[in-house]
């Protein structure tokens, strides 16, 4: 049990990490990475509603008839998409600022209602903590990686301080959309390069 | 039919449950958020109006009742624990809808100092009252008694008449509430 | 951005542009990724989306609105927008399914498997956020929605016309698939930078 505990934490770090090897949630990945504080806030955020969704969805999922399990995965996870867009609009008004309509859309993440779906509604609760938890961590650190990247070069700031010399001219293509895309889908085929390099 | 009536029972279970959590979690987030949009709103405005204060005027605030559908947000200032005037906002109409202005009044009935919140005024045009610091300016000292009116104690901004009128408008209409808001606030 | 009282139009011709040209909902935007690179492998996929983002964007731009503006606002419960809309969506969606497999077994069968898939798309709950933020009246949100699924269409399309070329492309292993779409979007988002200058 220990092991399966683990091991279904760690995928979610790597193997299946989104949205790298599980090519989900590429929305606020694209949107939310313009600096690292936004990365990290929607990963966060995502983290959060993903552990609390899978979890109550395993608890309940001998009680949920299969007819309708879609809109009861869609209102547990909209209710907790709405907790999180409360909590962060009262205490991280900034972060909320920033964000805009991302925090509302991980309702419509495949991440949450995919690992409803695929995991959680057939799993048991501390599985389903593990692989939430996992994933919802991994999909943080890409998010913090790409953020870190196209901060640092797109603005050369890092937590909006100014780390690069004074004569920095920041790439601001990274900042731009165009420049998400391209930067993420360079990512991708490194880390692919990266996983075929282990095999 | 049993079988319709399980689903049913449990969609409005998570209906339900998702209500409850819901209104919980919003209750319980409601004030903080009201202030983080007033912070976003009229922080600066607030630190214009009073000369000096030490607390925060905005997580303070005074909700006063005015009419039984209008309800104001009135902000403290205070030095050392003591209230020393207090600001809220008054609305005139202008070009370009409504302007919004903060005014700052000390405990006597004196204004202390004014800044516009929001407007719709005509850039260069209409916005040469609201950013003159010289017409803002007129306002200071004056308070309940005063006529506040354009060309009798008030000079309008030429080319700006309408503005001036609508930004004076909204300091005289929060001039006349300050006996009622002062009764509240205690 | 666009709070306007009257439109005239060339208001909403300039809508039209900005939704499908300038700010992309999918490019420019972001909204939609998932099944973009997922659909976008074969022209008749493409095709097919396409048309079924158009036909319930279309739609349920407006029923969001109303929702918004006469139900969520009477009853002070806007925090429940993300939620109201959500199911909305998913009970349009579903109806939508029913109705063409019911009517058209042929409609179906080309449009009916993208309906599910239509549901989770940012696209559409994305767009119905964007007609409220930027305080549309009701036919601009008409004319936005249907600008915006249009624009989703043509990145989607032009997007699966570029990768149907792959085939005879020699595109590195690590790089192919999702990494080579990706960065392939990115360009042609580059592309659409040039109409900036046409609306706000």
């Amino acid at each position: 049990m220990e092991g399966r505990l683990v091991k279904e934490f760690t995928k979610g770090l790597w193997e299946e990490i989104p949205p790298f090897r599980f090519v989900l949630g590429l929305c606020p990945t694209l949107a939310c990475t313009t600096a690292v504080r936004d990365g990290i806030g929607m990963g966060l955020c995502l983290t959060f509603v993903l552990v609390c969704s899978n979890m109550l969805i395993s608890l309940l999922r001998k009680v949920i008839p299969s007819q309708v399990r879609i809109p009861c995965f869609i209102v547990v996870v909209a209710t907790f998409v709405i907790i999180v867009e409360l909590v962060t609009q009262a205490y991280f008004y900034p972060l909320y600022m920033a964000l805009g309509i991302f925090i509302p859309l991980i309702v419509v993440n495949c991440i949450p209602l995919g690992r409803a779906e695929a995991f959680a509604s057939k799993n048991a609760v501390i599985y389903s903590l593990a692989d939430g938890l996992g994933m919802g961590l991994g999909f943080t650190c890409s998010l913090t990686a790409l953020a870190i990247f196209r901060e640092i070069f797109g603005k050369g700031t890092l937590l909006y301080h100014h780390i690069m010399w004074s004569g920095f001219e920041p790439f601001a293509f990274l900042q731009k959309p165009p420049g998400a895309f391209v930067c993420l889908g360079l990512m991708l085929g490194i880390m692919n390069l990266i996983g075929s390099g282990e095999k | 039919m049993r079988n319709i009536l399980k689903l049913i029972v449990v969609l409005t279970a998570f209906c339900v449950g998702s209500a409850f959590s819901l209104a919980f979690v919003r209750q319980a987030t409601k004030e903080r958020i009201e202030y983080q949009k007033l912070k976003i709103l009229v922080a600066p405005a607030v630190k214009a109006v009073f000369p000096s204060y030490d607390n925060d005027p905005i997580l303070e605030r005074i909700k006063v009742k005015l009419t039984e559908k209008e309800i104001i947000n009135v902000f403290p200032a205070k030095k050392a624990g003591n209230l020393i005037g207090i600001a809220y906002e008054g609305i005139g109409s202008g070009h370009g809808g409504a302007v919004e202005v903060l005014i700052g009044i000390d405990l006597n009935g004196k204004i202390l100092g004014i800044k516009i919140v929001k407007h719709g005024e005509t850039p260069g045009i209409g916005t040469k009252a609201t950013e003159s610091v010289e017409f803002l300016n007129q306002f200071k000292g004056k308070g309940v008694g005063s006529k506040l009116a354009v060309g009798e104690d008030i000079e309008a901004v030429s080319g700006a008449t309408e503005t001036s009128a609508a930004i004076t408008e909204a300091v005289r209409k929060a001039i006349e509430i300050f006996p009622k808001v002062k009764q509240e606030v205690g | 951005m666009m709070e306007q009282q009257v439109w005239t139009f060339s208001d909403y011709i300039m809508l039209v542009v900005s939704g499908v040209l300038v700010n992309n909902i999918l490019l420019i935007r972001f909204l939609g990724n998932c099944p973009f690179l997922g659909v976008s492998k074969k022209m008749d996929t493409a095709v097919g989306m396409t048309f079924g983002v158009i036909f319930v964007l279309t739609c349920t731009g407006p029923i969001t609105w109303f929702v918004e503006h006469y139900l969520l606002e009477k009853f002070d419960i806007v925090y429940l927008e993300t939620l109201a809309f959500i199911l909305t969506i998913a009970v349009f969606v579903q109806l939508v399914e029913m109705a063409i497999k019911k009517i058209s077994p042929g409609l179906y069968r080309g449009l009916g498997i993208y309906l599910p898939l239509i549901t989770t798309n940012c696209c559409i709950l994305g767009t119905c956020f964007y007609n409220i933020r930027f305080k549309f009246g009701f036919i601009p949100t008409i004319v936005f929605s249907f600008a915006s699924a249009l624009g989703f269409g043509l990145a989607l399309i032009i997007m699966a016309g570029i990768r149907e070329r792959f085939h005879y492309a020699r595109i590195p292993k690590c790089f192919q698939d999702t990494s080579i779409g990706l960065i392939t979007a990115g360009l042609i988002g580059l592309s659409f930078f040039a109409f900036a200058g046409l609306a706000k």
